[in-house]
């Protein structure tokens, strides 16, 4: 075999290791951290609202929804950055990069329905005649409004839950069956809180994005990654 | 394992494209099932099915046959003397290359 002929085929085993490491790459233990993280969160959020209904948080004292706010939005922090730094640590003792095409394709492939989300929880946290923000912000003019949820503030968990599944559907066309069981799991559970569980907001999110996630971390670990090179 | 590398080092067994694309995709994860190797692989059933058997009879691959309810379900997996021998053409490749570059200089 000539030189040329064994540096393209170790090329070639590298690509297949690295886009196959994706498997072994699920997030076992951050699932786990980020799932208990969210039920803490609800237990949290019932706690202070004596609801299940996630959009009754906006008729709390402002001081308590900027408390609340500040909760969830660390918590999502949290999550993220510790799902990010150990899978990042996982990746490098297997000898990859973390930042290797397949991986950030897989991030890529998020994107798209992580900014739907963001649009849709806007729309719905604040309904405005945004062409008239627009015109103002370009005429330099001051607009002051007193914030109104907006219409169908219930739907945001549902929405939530079916745009990660999508994003969790497309990332994992990459990978193996399972974040793509996982994700129609969130799909599913999202349909069914739009239609009839929409006022249980909080009991979704414990549901989804804290049982869902659990389970997910403890399939990876004693299944998946079970006898895993190391 | 310095000296020059002969036909004889190259496993056979390993060295087939396909066969080193299912090793090499086998060798990072504890195990993978059939359907899930052939859609990564984009491989036919009866081409995976076909080098599947070539490595399980070389004893570099194990081949569990399960029932999930009415389903049957293959599993594949590296066996110990699979990964050996897919080191050692590692191992091979790396002394190729090593040899070029010094014939290069």
């Amino acid at each position: 075999m000539e030189p040329d002929d064994a540096l393209s085929r170790m090329r070639e085993i590298q690509r297949i290791m690295e886009r196959t490491t994706l498997c072994t790459l699920l997030p076992g233990s951050p699932s786990i951290i980020g799932g208990a993280l969210a039920v803490v969160g609800c237990i949290v959020n019932f706690a202070v609202l004596g609801s299940l209904d996630f959009a009754q948080n906006a008729a709390l004292p402002p001081r308590q929804q900027v408390a609340l706010v500040a909760m969830w939005v660390g918590i999502a922090g949290v999550a993220v950055i510790q799902a990010i730094v150990l899978m990042a640590r996982l990746a490098r003792r297997l000898g990859f990069d973390p930042l290797a095409r397949p991986m950030r394709l897989a991030l890529l492939s998020l994107t798209p329905t992580l900014v739907v989300a963001a649009v849709v929880t806007v729309k719905l946290l604040l309904d405005v005649d945004y062409l008239t923000v627009v015109r103002a912000a370009i005429r330099g003019e001051a607009l002051a409004f007193t914030w109104q949820p907006g219409r169908g503030l219930e739907y945001i968990v549902p929405v939530w839950m079916m745009c990660y599944g999508l994003g969790i559907y497309s990332a994992g066309l990459f990978s193996v069956r399972a974040p793509r069981v996982l994700a129609w799991a969130f799909v599913f559970a999202g349909a069914l809180g739009l239609l009839f569980l929409a006022d249980c907001g909080l009991l979704l999110i414990a549901l989804s994005f804290g049982l869902f996630h659990i389970v997910f971390g403890l399939v990876v670990i004693f299944k998946l990654q079970r006898g895993a090179p190391a | 394992m310095n000296g020059p590398v002969t036909p004889e080092d190259i496993d056979p067994i390993i060295h087939e494209r396909v066969r080193l694309a299912i090793v090499s995709t086998l060798a990072v994860v504890a195990e993978m099932s059939f359907n899930e190797l052939k859609q990564g692989l984009s491989l036919t059933d009866g081409n995976l099915s076909v080098h599947a058997r070539t490595l399980e009879e070389a004893g570099y691959l194990e081949i569990e046959k399960t029932f999930r309810g009415r389903k049957p379900h293959t599993t594949m997996r590296l066996t110990p003397k699979g990964r050996k021998a897919f080191q050692r053409y590692l191992a091979t490749l790396q002394r190729i290359i090593a040899r070029g570059r010094k014939g290069a200089r």
